[in-house]
This record gives C-alpha cells, structure tokens and sequence, in this order.
C-alpha cells in the first residue's frame, strides 16, 4: 500500500484510499468508503491484465474529489510505459469514480480491466477496537449491478455498484474486456451508491435514504459562495494568507449538517474518525468561527439544544440539563453496544454551551435565538449546580457512571494520564479540572446578562452574578498552588491540589475567573520556557513527571488550545504576549502548508528547528482548523461592544500590512486594520521573519 | 448525590403496569409536559402486532398533551412491533437506537420524533443495555 493515504469526503460520507486509488482495508484500519459510522466499501483493488498500478501522481482537485495519475505494473516499468490511466473520484453520498485509458502505443491493446470489491460493513467502532461482526453478509451479481449486503435482526446497509459501460459482474467484482485503439483512449463511470434499507427517518423534504443517495449537486458552487461569504484578507504575511485560506476551505469540508437541520450545517471533529457531532468539539470551533460564519454557531446550539439531556441514564452518562458529548449512527450504537445515541460523557459542553449562546449574541445581535433557547440554557445553568456538583462543594467534577465504555476523563484532556500530580501519580474521581469551574464561572457571568437584557429575569440575573462571585473567589483560594504561583490542574476527590502545571491556566485567563492580582504570574507561567517552547504553548509543563514532548496531552502543543490561551491572554491586557502566541501557532501552520494538525511535539523551538507533528489519525481537525480563525480575532483585537466592532491590533512585526475586510456582524459589516509591531522574535525571529 | 432536585417530568413516571397502553393513557391524564413546552405538532405511535395495529394520537400544543387511540392524521408517525414499545416504555431501549436500527420507524417530521422521545422513561438506575451481549 502506498504511504500517503488520500481522502476525500462530504459531510459524513468519506473515501480513504491509497495513492492509487485503490482500497485494501484490513479490519483494524480506517481506509474504505465511509457514511454515518459505517464502512460501505472495504475493497476497491484496479488491475489491468492482472497487474496492480502505479502512482505517478495525484491531484487533490477539491476537498470532495481527486484524480489519481496511473501507469500499469510496478516498480520502474512505467518509465516505458505506453499506457496511462486516469482515476478521478468524487464523493457526495457514496462515490462516484470515471476511469480514463490512453493507449499511447502506435498498435492497438486487448486489455482485461477488473475491479475487486467487498464489504465488511465495519461500524467505526469496531474498527477501533478490532470487534467481529455479528450479522450476515450477502451479496447479489447481475448484469447491471454488483449488491453488497449486511443484515442483522432488523438492521440492513447495502452497497450498489454500476457501470457506465457493459461489464460482467460477479461475486467478487467487475471485469472489462476493453480493446483500445492506437493512440486512443477508452472511458466508463462507476457508481458506489449506498443505502440503509431497515432505516427510515423521513423527515418532510428530506430522509436519510434520500440524503445517501443524493448527487453531488453543485458542490463546487457551495464552496465558493462559502470563501466569499468570509471576511477578506490581505496581507503581507503569505503565510497567514495561505492559512487563512486553507483553515476556509477545511472549514467547509467538515461542515456536517444533522437530518434536523434543514440543511444548515455545524462543524464536525474530524476526519476520519471524528464525521459527527461533539459537543465539546462543535462548541469550540464555532466559538473560534464566530467573527467569520456565524451560522456555525447557530446551528450548533439548536441543534445541541434538540438532543440536551432530559433523564438521569447512567449508560449514556446523561443528566437533565446536561449538552451531548458525541452522536454515532452506527451498527453498535443502534443495538445500543456503545452509547452513542447520544453519549453525554462531556463536563465542559453544558456551561460552554451558555458561552457560546451569550457570544452568539454579542456578534450578531440575533436575540430571537436567545429567546429560543432560554429553557435550554437555564437547563444548562442548572446543571452545574445540580447534577455537575458531585461532592456539593460547589465545583464541577466528572465521574463516568457507565464504567464498561463511558469516558474516564469527561474534559478536553480526555486521555487516561492527562490529569497528574507532580509526581506522576494519578488522582481518583471524581475529579474537578479547573477549566471547568472557569467554564462555569464564565456560563453564569454570560447567563446572567443574558437573564438580564433578553430574558427580562433580574432575578435570575443577580443570582447568578452572585454565584459567580463566590465562585471565583473560592476558586483563587482552593486552586492557587502557592508556592508555584499557578492554578492546579484539579481538585482530588479529598479537595486536595492536583498541583501540575499545565495549559489550562490559560482556559483559566479565558473565563475570566483569574484574580487581577494573579493575571502576571499566570501570564509568566505560559510564556515561559517551562511551557513555552517558541512554537507555542505546551499542554504539560517540563519537570512534571510525566512531562513528554510528545505525550498527548502531557507535552505537545495543540493550536486550539493556544487559540483560547491567546485569547485569555488579551483578555487581561497581555496584548504582546498574545501576539507572541498568535505569532508562532501561525509561523508553525508553515510547515503542515496551512493545514495545522491536532498536536505536534513539545520540542524546545532551538532543538528541532521545525514542529515535528504528533502522529495522530485526524486531518483536518475542525478546532485546529478554527484557530488561526481565533488567533487572527485575537491579533486584531475584535471584540464587540454594544452595538459596534472594536478593533485594538497588536500584530508581529513580521507582518507589514494586515487588512482585514468585511467582517459581518450587528454592525453590518466593518474592515479592520493593522500594522506590526510587537516584537516576536522568541516565535518568529527578527522582522521580515524567514518567509519574506 | 444530586441534592434531591427532582425534574418535574414524564422521565420519572413509567407506565404502572409497564404496557404501552397504560403508559399513552397516563400521558393523557397528566395533561401537560414541561420537556415539551415549545413543542407544537401532532404524532402517532403505530403499535403492530401481527396483522394488527394499535395507534395513539398525541397531540402536543406548547407543552399541552391531548391523547387519543385511533389512526388520524398527524406530523411525525412513528411505527414498530408492539414488543418495541413494551422496551421503549420501559425504559429498557433508547427510541434514537431503535430508529437506527430499524426497530422503529419514523415519517414525517423529525424534529418531532427528536422532542417527543423526551416522554420516554428513563432506564432503571445502573441499567445496562448491553450487558451480556457486548463484545468488548
């Protein structure tokens, strides 16, 4: 198999492939043709006269199609080759793939042209975790067709192939016998369409059977219009220009758009294992996108608002009140094997979710969405006070009760030794990390002018900013390691101080719960050398014991949590120190051509010269993608006051010029400016840095 | 653990004597339901049992429930095996799931089908759905 893994994909329907084109999934690995959490198509092998191809090339001509340049035989045979075939593969629901020879030969050739295809009907999950399968497979060869089946008690998903041109089918798959003549070229198109017969959810214009079988309408249209509804940039700096770009497009890729939705969209995680609705992820992201496409946003808190949580169900981890942590579609979530339907195993999505209705609003001014979401954010409220509370001590804590697959750690640091003491040692639950008081404490300053000025509930209003004061000025108190000058990671189950020092003391600045008087030490933790390598931010400071440059969450650096660390940095006035973050998660995306992934490695900036990605399944991921969006917000200083846009830039004096035009809003629309000027030379080097 | 705060909602109360006969009729005793207060809309279950169907007509006017048996027109219909429902009132199955996997289906209306599972009760404590079955 090739080493570069090509992928293409709509909405939750996805192809990954190898640099040929072809597909060789084995059980335990994510290439094949995806939709709703489930492989529809495991093999996809071309051969001509018996012989696999090779790649001479291919061309990522969008984020749904791409073309793959071929020659017949391996190794360097092609260099005489006197045939080329030409792959191009588009995907909408299913895919669709034309298949072009050229016969470059003065003398005409006989071939035998086959396509080798199966199905093993994996939900994604199984993938992960290598599972057997327990339904039946069938499958049914025609003279049109080739259908591939899978069948368990009342749950069926089948795969149709077809072709353009006459072929036989069989079992295994589909041959051409092609006769091409000199110097000319032979062409068929075929169909993977997919389908979930047992599933019927008919909504009034739309159904899930319809939506996997629609074309691919207008897909290149869509995208456009997309890139000019943003905000323009222009710039001096190419590579944020190509960045700001590139982080667009991928934006529109992991747009996912729920049956309920009526065709509005919401970001999705990420590809490939991530093509659905977090919680968490979407929240994020759409917080990161707001000054851009604000319709993310309202998507996301309708559709989140839908699916909150209404019972206490200890397998789902569900609560009253209580935001959606992950929905899946899949075989095991819908024989209720995981619980995914959805799984609500997320501590921050619930207050996070009132930080983004009340920023919504901000931005755009829609209180009519406010309006519609009151129950839904008071809900919220009242979640963390009520069922977030475990030791009643008045602080958000997680503790799984679905112990068989529910999730340990129920924060964004979701990995098994995220959370650790100095030492290493791990604490028990439940745990209370201290981004989610932040988090909270921010939900109820933001609740409370939302009860305030679109609710018309003074009394809710006081309450909560009452609540919020205590919250804070107990927080300063329990979680102040005093004598490291930083907030510890957690609060134990016995309220001692999981003492690390990590990142999230910028979440911390973020919220807005850190004292005034604590702002610089904070401030110094996360600009210095101990957590700040000169790309970015560390998740986990060196000398903790667990300390690893590339741990996951004990020591890489994430561009989404620096985007919200840079944020809370110009939240308390330290303009130059976010410019410096801003300055080097920019000057990284450089290296991965605009495409920032989920982490890359700790590495002082002096040791390695260049940021070395951590090996993760994920790209693009949607909240990597938002943060050279957040991180521009931040440069630029946006933030809206009443009824206007302020703009305060503080820009790197590596860029020159920085325009940026258009910016929508409940001011209509405003253009920003800035000029360079704060030295970043810790993350860019001298001005006119290294690209100019 | 959860300080005693108790919703005021369909979620605590199963059917007494756990039929989806008696859970509709209760439904319609209870006369409005806090979880459904924006929702507006009309829904029928279709219960099959052989060549049978029994049907419940639900209408919901902000909150406000009016039950009815018999199969008129509505927004969202939803349609299974009565051995279905049996779970669903229960609270042994997840509506979403059976959705998924073609236990039930559903025409019409899916915003509808997404707030009237609110209704359902929630599992007993500590249930496990898949206990016994799963394969990890």
């Amino acid at each position: 198999m090739g080493e570069q893994l090509v992928k293409i994909l709509n909405g939750n329907t996805f192809v990954v492939s190898d640099e040929r084109g072809d597909i060789e999934a084995s059980p335990s690995d994510p290439t094949g043709l995806f939709s709703f959490d489930t492989r529809f198509l495991s093999k996809w092998v071309l051969t001509v006269n018996g012989d696999r191809l090779t790649s001479l090339s291919t061309d990522d001509l969008q984020y749904y199609e791409s073309r793959f340049f071929l020659v017949p035989g391996v190794g360097s045979v092609y260099v005489n080759a006197t045939l080329s075939v030409i792959r191009r593969r588009s995907v909408g629901n299913g895919f669709h793939e034309e298949m072009l020879f050229l016969n470059h030969d003065a003398a005409p050739v006989d071939l035998t042209v086959r396509i080798e295809a199966d199905c093993d009907f994996a939900d994604l999950f199984e993938i992960k975790d290598a599972l057997q399968k327990k339904g039946s497979y069938s499958r049914q060869a025609d003279e049109g067709s080739l259908v591939l089946t899978y069948r368990r008690d009342t749950y069926e998903r089948s795969t149709a192939i077809s072709s353009s041109q006459p072929c036989a089918f069989d079992d295994g798959g589909l041959t051409f016998a092609v006769r091409i003549e000199p110097h000319e070229s032979w062409t068929t198109e075929l169909d993977v369409a997919i389908d979930v017969p047992g599933q019927i959810a008919e909504g009034d214009t739309r159904s899930i059977r319809d939506q996997v079988k629609r074309p691919i309408t207008n897909m290149a249209r869509n995208l456009a219009r997309w890139l000019d509804g943003a905000p323009r940039l222009e710039c001096d700096w190419e590579t944020l220009s190509r960045t700001y770009r590139r982080s667009l497009i991928d934006l529109a890729a992991l747009r996912f758009s729920p049956l309920t939705a009526g065709g509005r969209s919401l970001p999705a995680a990420g590809l490939p294992w991530f093509m659905t609705m977090f919680g968490r992820d979407s929240i994020f992201t759409s917080l990161q996108a707001l000054p851009f496409t604000a319709e993310l946003a309202a998507t996301t808190l309708r559709e989140l608002g839908l699916r909150q949580g209404t019972r206490v169900d200890d397998f789902r981890d569900e609560d009253p009140g209580r935001i959606l942590h992950e929905m899946r579609y899949g075989e095991m979530t819908a024989f209720e094997e995981r619980p995914h339907s959805p799984y609500f195993g997320a501590a921050d999505a619930t207050p996070l979710y009132v930080v983004l209705l009340d920023e919504y609003e901000r931005w755009t001014g829609d209180a009519d969405l406010v309006r519609e979401l009151e129950h839904e954010a008071r809900a919220a409220l009242h979640w963390i006070d009520t069922y977030a509370d475990l030791q009643g001590n008045g602080y958000i804590a997680y503790q799984r009760r679905n112990v068989q697959t529910g999730l340990e750690n129920q924060c964004w640091k979701d990995s098994w030794d995220s959370i650790s003491y100095r030492d290493g040692t791990l604490p028990g639950f439940p745990r209370a990390t201290c981004e989610l008081q932040g988090y909270a404490y921010d939900a109820k300053v933001r609740g409370a002018r939302l009860a305030r000025e679109v609710w018309h509930d003074p009394v809710l209003a006081a309450r909560l900013e009452k609540q919020a004061a205590e919250l804070k000025q107990r927080f300063n108190r329990d979680f102040w390691v005093a004598d490291g000058g930083y907030f510890a990671i957690a609060l134990d189950a016995d309220g001692r101080q999981v003492d690390s020092l990590t990142s999230n003391n910028g979440h911390l600045l973020w919220s807005g719960i850190v004292d005034e008087s604590k702002a610089r030490a904070v401030a110094g933790h996360l600009m210095g050398d101990r957590l700040f390598t000169g790309w970015g931010i560390r998740t986990l400071a060196t000398g903790e014991s667990r300390y690893n440059p590339i741990g996951y969450h004990n020591g890489t650096i994430w561009p989404f949590d620096n985007s919200f660390i840079a944020w809370g940095l110009r939240r308390y006035g330290f303009k130059d120190e976010a410019a410096v973050v801003a300055a080097g998660i920019l000057e990284a995306s450089r290296f991965f051509d605009g495409r920032l992934p989920e982490a890359f490695g700790g590495y002082p900036r002096s040791m390695t010269k260049y940021p070395v990605q951590y090996p993760t399944a994920c790209s693009p991921q949607a909240w990597s993608t938002g943060a050279p969006l957040l991180l521009l917000r931040t440069m630029l200083g946006l933030e809206p006051v009443g009824e206007h846009l302020v703009v305060d830039p503080a820009l790197p004096y590596t860029i020159g010029r920085l325009e940026l035009l258009d910016i929508a809003g409940r001011w209509g629309r405003i253009d920003a400016f800035g000029r360079g000027r704060v030295d970043t030379s810790r993350a860019t080097g001298g001005p006119g840095g290294p690209d100019r | 653990m959860h300080h005693g705060w108790v919703i005021d909602s369909a979620a605590r109360n199963p059917s007494t004597d756990g039929t989806a006969a008696t859970f509709f009729e209760d439904l319609g005793r209870r006369g409005s339901e806090p979880l459904l207060r924006k929702v507006s809309g009309r829904i029928r279950f279709d219960l099959v049992d052989g060549a049978a169907t029994e049907s419940w007509h639900l209408t919901v006017d902000q909150g406000e429930l009016t039950v009815a048996r018999g199969s008129a027109p509505a927004d969202c219909i939803i349609r299974g095996e009565r051995s279905v429902f049996q779970e669903l009132v229960g609270g042994r199955r997840n509506l979403m799931a059976a959705v998924l996997r073609g236990a039930v289906v559903c025409h019409g209306d899916l915003e509808l089908l997404l707030a009237i599972q609110r209704i359902f009760p929630a599992p007993p404590p500590g249930w496990d759905p898949a206990a016994g079955t799963r394969s990890a």
